[in-house]
């Protein structure tokens, strides 16, 4: 789900979310031509690793794929997720 | 799927498709062959891939978890040359620590809380030794039937 989509419990949470999708990326004009970003949250870590893995099987038969983690942690879950969605 | 099986590195899936991953990280960034990027269509890596990463016809790019700064998913998304998307994925929890995109109210103490607790998790996680290469994760693989 979007970030704007989504029913986001919290004031500050609520307020992390359009700082980060709108104001701040619009200051830095991060937004290139021909580049459409995408925002989501999950529950848990595991939810995203699950949706990253699942995005990038998806876009991989088309085009090649970066998944750029945040910590050495998520990076080992989102490559075994990865690798489970081709273990058939 | 046995996790030892996977840290072998060694080709184990089979399927009619051929997908290659890299896993790319601090450990091995240095030693990892251009070939190797190149040749993967999946490329899974910590922070340090998202700098210096030269692969052709890359159309997605996707953060996992909370980048540090704006700066740093700017940099990141720099791995599209052309065309492409970029996906920011957060978990809630990031949210609450640190970071120039985190709650900028939080207590410096929720700041620590967090940071110890990833620290703890990393920690535990490394215990298991995993050790990544390079690997077709289909094809040329063990038959699981």
């Amino acid at each position: 789900m979007k970030f704007s989509e989504q029913a986001v419990t919290g004031v500050t949470h609520a307020a992390n979310l359009i700082a980060f999708e709108t104001c701040q990326i619009d200051h830095l004009n991060m937004y290139r031509e021909g580049l459409e970003w995408e925002f989501f949250e999950t529950r848990s870590d595991d939810d995203a690793v699950d949706q990253a893995a699942t995005l990038a099987a998806a876009k991989a038969s088309d085009v090649n794929v970066i998944i750029i983690t945040t910590s050495i942690a998520l990076c080992d879950k989102v490559a075994l997720k990865v690798a489970s969605k081709y273990s058939g | 799927m046995e996790f030892s099986e996977f840290c072998t590195g060694q080709p184990f899936f089979t399927n009619t498709q051929v997908r290659k991953v890299a896993v790319v990280n601090s450990q091995n960034s240095d030693t990892m062959s251009g070939e190797s990027v190149e040749a993967a269509q999946i490329i899974v890596g910590t922070s340090c891939a998202g700098t210096g990463l030269d692969k052709r016809n890359v159309g997605q790019v996707i953060a996992v978890g909370l980048p540090f700064s704006i700066e740093q998913v700017l940099q990141w998304a720099g791995r599209c040359r052309a065309s492409g998307n970029i996906t920011v994925i957060v978990p809630s929890w990031h949210m609450r620590c640190g970071g120039e995109l985190a709650g900028a109210n939080d207590s410096r103490q929720i700041v620590d809380d967090c940071s110890n607790m990833n620290s703890m998790w990393c920690g535990s996680y490394r215990q298991l030794d995993v050790s990544y290469h390079t690997f077709d994760v289909i094809g040329m693989g063990r038959n699981h039937a």
